[in-house]
């Protein structure tokens, strides 16, 4: 009787109908596709995407070169010169994140003292021609000017995990 | 857990008897030592008696202990009379459900050589090629020991402490010659973080 | 006449059915193969080696590099080699944490494995049915770790931080309206643990839906019934883990017989099979999936009624939290400590292994006492099993080569590491 039965399944291609069933029925759910870039799909307030260096709402710059993110950093993509300023405080003279090298693993944020570097959402950057990823303290002052109201917000929400 | 591995560990001793360098229990796990001449034939033992049957090689590898211990330059300052390189290898047993620990060094530090454990466990193959590859361990007996992780045709063997992280050489594609090139590197040294060795017990947690 | 030699094909290093940059060196003597011989190490990035110049910490990020079908599974035994030289328990929440992310991690693995394989060897629709749902993992885990794929989530004494309270919702655009919004938003509306649980809820249907496509199909059945077997006694000797292992009739798993984190405490099933054929560990794989899906049920009901910490209060191994580290001056030392000179390890060895989705992943590490590994050396499951590549091949048709890169699982970066 299996036999038999195994034989009419065979023949009259039962599997394959049923497998084409599948198909068929996703013909009629609802779709999941994503209209990139119009529409983009939800993103969370951890993602790390392109760094920024933040402002304290004064204006000052937050960094203060204690150097912990050049330290921490795995990939050696952050590089940073300090000197006194006029007023007595160190800041950095220079800050520069190789975007090539840098494996985005988010250690520089975790280590600063003063949540100046943060890594953002923005995710659809590019360069054209060697060395433009190679962002300076003035491009990462400029991302961070450009998305504060975002970054404090997601900062905000996320710090009772923090 | 810890009866079990003492149960082995006797196992061990009336098994292998003088051809046991020293054994060590330590952190959950067994680690047996022994003697570069005795490494094919205990390999064989411990696979085959029934009270260990280690049916499984489940890693083997290379270790260069050149700078152990040592910080700052990491250049070979490794005193002549000390071996230098090992092979550790571990084992699992399917039916007894126990992990061993073996190590064997090489005598000679200049020219490394080891019995192959290829014809005791066929799955060794890859991980002897690639030791070799790393380290330079010659395995006697090896049927195919070629070059398996670097490039074709590199020279050295990267994994060796006295081998810069950098590499010594760099390739790109060259313009003007139309072909892929090799040159020194121009690769400059970075260390962010020195490699630090505290005193004893520095930041001790639970044990010891 | 001349004698027909026979004929050398070389199959990759870029070729689409070889998972990444395999170069296959494949002997043939008209269709079938006499010998094959796998040239790796196009992707070889000397993992190990660079571990050795990073404190401990800083390495945890490259791990998930290694296997990148299934990335916060590999940052698990290196941490727990660190712990276990260490000494230090990690809170029972943080191991929830990191049994659940396994084995979401798992069927991440898995989707891809047999969505891959089945357009390997001919089913197309498989592998867009698999990333739809590899597409909700992916939103899990970046929901928790802030990256899609590789997380650097897991750390010495725990994992970074506690399961966020929301997940990230879709917004009404002119593609979109609220009606669609909000029906894809109701397993968004609650934390992330509700979006886990609705995902293992709704789960099952799409296995069913993965089998009925291949389990019974007669086209699947032909392409790997009977090919690639694998004897019990050859299984061991190659030194074959996993689902590989299991797929040969031993009934194997570290989860079960050496029981890490939490394992000891959920209830689950091992799948084995029967002939040691690319068909049985395609129906173990399946299986594994299902188990999985059980295990990450238990861990999101646990999670649920047992908040707490998720990371060790050593300040010697974890760094504080960051109200803390504001708020006290030693707390900001140990901080200042931990992310520039690291963790301190004591001198000794140890081999971690855990139950990864493709074998048995394991990392040894060897201390002298330093900031930095003295050698750390990874044992990935696909080395072992590529290197059969040989004795499995032998014999088949050139297409069955194929179907063997397929059911071993091999990924590159865990190959080649």
């Amino acid at each position: 009787m299996g036999a038999l039965t195994a034989f009419f399944k065979s023949l009259f291609l039962k599997e394959l109908f049923q497998g084409l069933a599948v198909t068929g029925r996703h013909l009629f759910v609802r779709k999941i596709t994503v209209q990139f870039p119009e529409e983009k799909t939800p993103q969370s307030n951890r993602f790390r995407g392109l760094h920024a260096l933040r402002r304290y709402p004064n204006g000052e710059e937050r960094c203060i070169a204690c150097k912990l993110c050049e330290a921490v950093c795995p990939a050696m993509a952050i590089t940073i010169e300090s000197a006194e300023r006029e007023d007595a405080t160190r800041r950095t003279t220079r800050y520069d994140i190789d975007l090539i090298k840098c494996i985005y693993c988010g250690f520089c944020e975790e280590a600063c003292p003063v949540d100046a570097i943060v890594m953002t959402r923005i995710f659809e950057y590019h360069g054209e021609k060697p060395g433009d990823l190679y962002y300076t303290k003035q491009m990462l002052l400029a991302v961070g000017d450009k998305n504060e109201v975002q970054i404090a917000k997601d900062r905000a929400q996320d710090a009772p995990y923090r | 857990m810890s009866a079990k591995l003492e149960q082995l560990s006797q196992s061990l001793q009336d098994v292998l008897g003088e051809r046991i360098v020293s054994i060590t229990n330590a952190l959950g796990e067994l680690t047996l030592v022994v003697a570069a001449a005795d490494y094919s034939a205990v390999a064989t033992i411990l696979r085959d008696h029934p009270d260990l049957r280690f049916e499984q090689l489940i890693d083997l590898c290379g270790v260069d202990y050149a700078a152990y211990g040592q910080v700052g330059a990491m250049l070979g300052a490794h005193p002549a009379d000390q071996p230098r390189f090992a092979a550790v290898s571990h084992l699992l047993s399917i039916s007894h459900n126990w992990r061993l620990r073996l190590r064997v060094f090489a005598t000679d530090n200049d020219f490394p050589v080891l019995d192959s454990l290829t014809p005791v466990w066929n799955g060794v193959n890859w991980f002897e090629r690639e030791a070799f590859d790393l380290f330079g361990i010659m395995f006697a007996g090896h049927t195919d020991l070629r070059r398996i992780l670097t490039d074709y045709g590199f020279v050295g063997h990267p994994f060796r402490k006295d081998f810069p992280i950098s590499g010594y050489v760099e390739m790109r594609y060259d313009a003007e010659q139309k072909r892929v090139i090799y040159q020194p590197v121009s690769i400059e040294p970075r260390e962010v973080t020195p490699r630090i060795i505290r005193e004893e017990n520095y930041g001790a947690t639970g044990r010891g | 006449m001349a004698e027909i030699q026979n004929y050398t094909l070389n199959f990759g290093p870029q070729h689409p059915a070889a998972h990444g940059v395999l170069r296959l060196v494949l002997e043939l003597d008209g269709e079938m193969v006499v010998r094959a011989d796998p040239h790796i190490g196009l992707l070889h990035r000397a993992t190990e080696k660079l571990a050795e110049q990073k404190t401990w910490l800083q390495s945890v990020p490259y791990l998930d590099r290694l296997d990148y079908t299934s990335m916060l599974i590999n940052e698990h035994p290196y941490v727990m080699a660190i712990e276990r030289l260490l000494g230090i328990e990690v809170p029972l929440r943080a191991q929830y944490i990191r049994v659940l992310f396994d084995e979401i991690t798992r069927i991440h693995n898995h989707l891809l494995s047999i969505g891959t394989q089945a357009l390997d060897v001919g089913a197309m629709t498989m592998v867009l049915y698999t990333f739809r749902e590899r597409e909700d993992i992916v939103d899990m885990m970046e929901a928790t770790t802030g990256a899609r794929m590789h997380g650097a989530y897991y750390r010495p004494g725990g994992v970074y931080r506690d399961l966020p309270g929301q997940m990230p919702r879709y917004e009404v655009n002119k593609f979109k309206n609220a009606k669609t919004v909000k029906a894809l938003n109701e397993a968004r509306s609650g934390s992330l643990l509700d979006f886990i649980e609705d995902f293992s809820n709704r789960f099952p249907g799409y296995c069913d839906d993965y089998e009925t496509l291949l389990t019974d199909n007669r086209i699947w059945k032909q392409r790997l019934v009977d090919i690639g077997i694998v004897s019990k006694e050859r299984a061991l000797q190659r030194g074959f883990t996993g689902p590989m292992l299991r797929g040969s009739g031993v009934e194997w798993d570290l989860r079960k017989k050496q029981p890490y984190e939490v394992y000891d405490r959920l209830d689950f099933d091992i799948p084995v099979g029967v002939n040691g054929d690319c068909y049985d560990r395609y129906l173990v794989r399946m299986e594994e999936m299902r188990q999985a899906n059980r295990i990450i049920k238990q861990c999101v009901a646990w999670l649920r009624d047992n908040p707490g910490p998720v990371i060790v209060d050593n300040h010697k191994v974890a760094p504080p939290s960051r109200e803390k580290m504001k708020g006290n001056m030693e707390e900001l030392i140990h901080h200042f400590k931990l992310f520039t000179e690291g963790i301190h390890v004591p001198s000794g060895e140890v081999y971690a292994g855990i139950e990864h989705a493709k074998g048995e992943f394991g990392v040894y590490l060897i201390s002298d006492g330093a900031n930095k590994p003295y050698r750390m050396k990874l044992r990935s499951a696909a080395f072992t099993h590529l290197s059969a590549m040989d004795e499995m091949s032998k014999g088949h048709m050139i297409a069955d080569a194929v179907t063997i890169i397929g059911t071993m699982d091999i990924v590159f970066g865990d190959v080649d590491r």
